[in-house]
């Protein structure tokens, strides 16, 4: 130690490298995230998971221990998104032209299908855009264009 | 250290004119007057910065000597720490320095000012902890506790649509007509932990859910009813539909009000809209005349008729005299304009009209003429 106090360049050294190594175990958790832990690509566990109608402060954020190096965090947005559907035409049943203009709100509630399956949260919402235009012109394709276009 | 002393003085009297001196980048020339000063005395424009109660006084001022101090540190440190003083025993002066760091940081991230419109929302370790009312709150110092401050009290305003010509917000009414519409939703936060942590993007959520809402309600409204007498109505429900989805996506908003600022048909048709209601406003104009006359018409009548049953209860208690009078009466109103010439009944012929004569010579048209047969 005496020589640690001597040599301040060691000491910063050691005080980085503990940082990092702290920085690296504990991960904090915000309310408006979760996360999925993988270890070497392989999901673990979840972290923090949306359970609906739960109130902020009871939930699972907060701060996590996990292995340094070994373990990833992926972090996913917990809150409400949004996804917009640029205006496109659709054709009613009797063959009428529709402009529509349509969003998507969602929440991804089960972190750990949505990294095996898309990844990140820009993929889901990528993904999400042509089976919104899909099912909007599948529903709308059903209905004449009073019923589409009016209530 | 002697070589330094050997020139600070110089870069001190240097000093005199350098950068607070008698501004030597002066267009009017005070930089040659600035130096000849030096030389001479305290004649003409001088430094406002030396003192003037040490005449003569050539020795540095507490802003030289403190660059001098520094000058030298700076000699001493050889290009390591600069700007720190020089150390006064040979002690470290670095664990002061972060001790202050320490200090000020502490006092800038426990204290927390909320302003009284607004409520600070205080996550432990990202963990929603509580909210902060408004004053002064202590808190734990940065890594550990964070404020997020929300202003809950100012009403947010989003237009949705313009009132100008060149763009259009068209909405489609129950009855299949599409009306340009421009509005406007205030809304403040009702509740910010649930406005910071439930919704990616709540400002737009919040102009999605009116648009969505706006298009709903007018679908199932008349175009009259959208152009002017139903907007209020128009207003409520729309405010009342944005808060149930809000609430259903517990963003902790509230809409406060919902305004239509312009509800007009599209432009391409604005022109044959007024026209129509242009001629609406005749028609109505038209009828309306057209009630007045018969009104007009019918009150004359019914007086006439009035009147005439007068003159018959009359005719009846005394037919003759009635008649007579009405002779006479209708007989006045056809005489009195015309001339007329009395002639006797009885044996008397009249074989030359006289009057006529005189009046042709004169050129005058020739007026009407009665003869009045006395019974």
């Amino acid at each position: 130690m005496q020589n640690l106090v001597r040599h301040p360049v060691a000491l910063a050294l050691l005080a980085i490298a503990a940082l990092l190594l702290i920085g690296s175990t504990i991960a904090i958790v915000p309310e408006t995230k979760q996360g999925v832990i993988v270890r070497f690509g392989d999901p673990k566990k979840i972290i923090n998971r949306y359970r609906p109608n739960e109130d902020f402060g009871k939930t699972g954020a907060g701060i996590i221990l996990r292995w340094p190096f070994i373990d990833q965090v992926v972090w996913i947005d917990k809150r409400v998104l949004s996804v917009e559907m640029e205006r496109q035409q659709v054709l009613s049943t009797d063959q009428l032209r529709l402009q529509v203009d349509a969003f998507a709100r969602y929440r991804i509630v089960d972190p750990l299908r949505m990294y095996i399956a898309a990844g990140s949260e820009d993929r889901v919402s990528d993904a999400l855009r042509p089976i919104l235009g899909s099912a909007l012109r599948n529903e709308l394709g059903k209905r004449p264009f009073r019923g589409a276009a009016l209530p | 250290m002697k070589r330094f002393f050997g020139w600070i003085p110089g870069i001190a009297n240097a000093m005199v004119q350098g950068p607070w001196g008698g501004k030597g980048d002066g267009p009017d020339g005070s930089d040659g007057q600035g130096k000849g000063d030096e030389g001479k005395g305290r004649d003409g424009p001088r430094n406002p910065w030396t003192q003037p109660g040490r005449p003569g006084a050539k020795g540095p001022s507490a802003i030289e000597e403190l660059l001098r101090r520094s000058k030298e540190s700076f000699g001493q440190g050889g290009g390591g720490f600069g700007n720190l003083p020089p150390r006064p025993s040979g002690k470290a002066l670095w664990p002061a320095a972060i001790g202050i760091l320490v200090v000020l940081w502490l006092v800038l991230t426990c204290f927390h000012r909320v302003g009284p419109q607004e409520r600070g929302v205080v996550t432990l370790l990202g963990k929603y902890s509580r909210t902060l009312s408004p004053g002064i709150s202590l808190t734990l110092p940065a890594p550990l506790e964070n404020v997020t401050t929300v202003d809950v009290e100012e009403i947010r305003t989003i237009d949705i649509g313009s009132t100008r010509a060149e763009s259009e917000n068209l909405v489609l009414t129950g009855d299949q007509n599409i009306i340009d519409l421009a509005y406007s939703v205030r809304w403040n936060i009702r509740s910010p932990e649930l406005y910071l942590f439930q919704l990616s993007d709540p400002d737009s959520s919040v102009r999605e859910v009116a648009e969505s809402a706006m298009r709903s309600v007018v679908a199932s409204v008349s175009l009259e009813d959208a152009l002017g007498a139903g907007r209020t109505e128009i207003e409520q429900q729309v405010e009342q539909r944005m808060q149930e989805i809000l609430d259903g996506y517990r963003s902790g908003i509230r809409v406060q009000g919902v305004a239509i600022k312009q509800a007009d048909p599209p432009t391409a048709v604005n022109d044959a809209f007024k026209a129509v209601s242009a001629a609406q406003q005749t028609a109505q104009t038209y009828l309306n005349e057209a009630r007045a006359a018969a009104q007009q018409v019918t009150a004359k009548a019914q007086g006439e008729a009035a009147a005439f049953d007068k003159v018959y209860e009359q005719y009846r208690l005394a037919p003759d005299v009635t008649r007579r009078r009405m002779y006479y009466e209708t007989m006045e109103g056809v005489l009195s304009n015309v001339d007329k010439t009395i002639v006797e009944s009885g044996n008397v012929t009249p074989y030359l009209p006289l009057p006529e004569l005189k009046r042709r010579a004169q050129g005058t048209a020739a007026q009407g003429s009665a003869t009045v047969e006395g019974q």
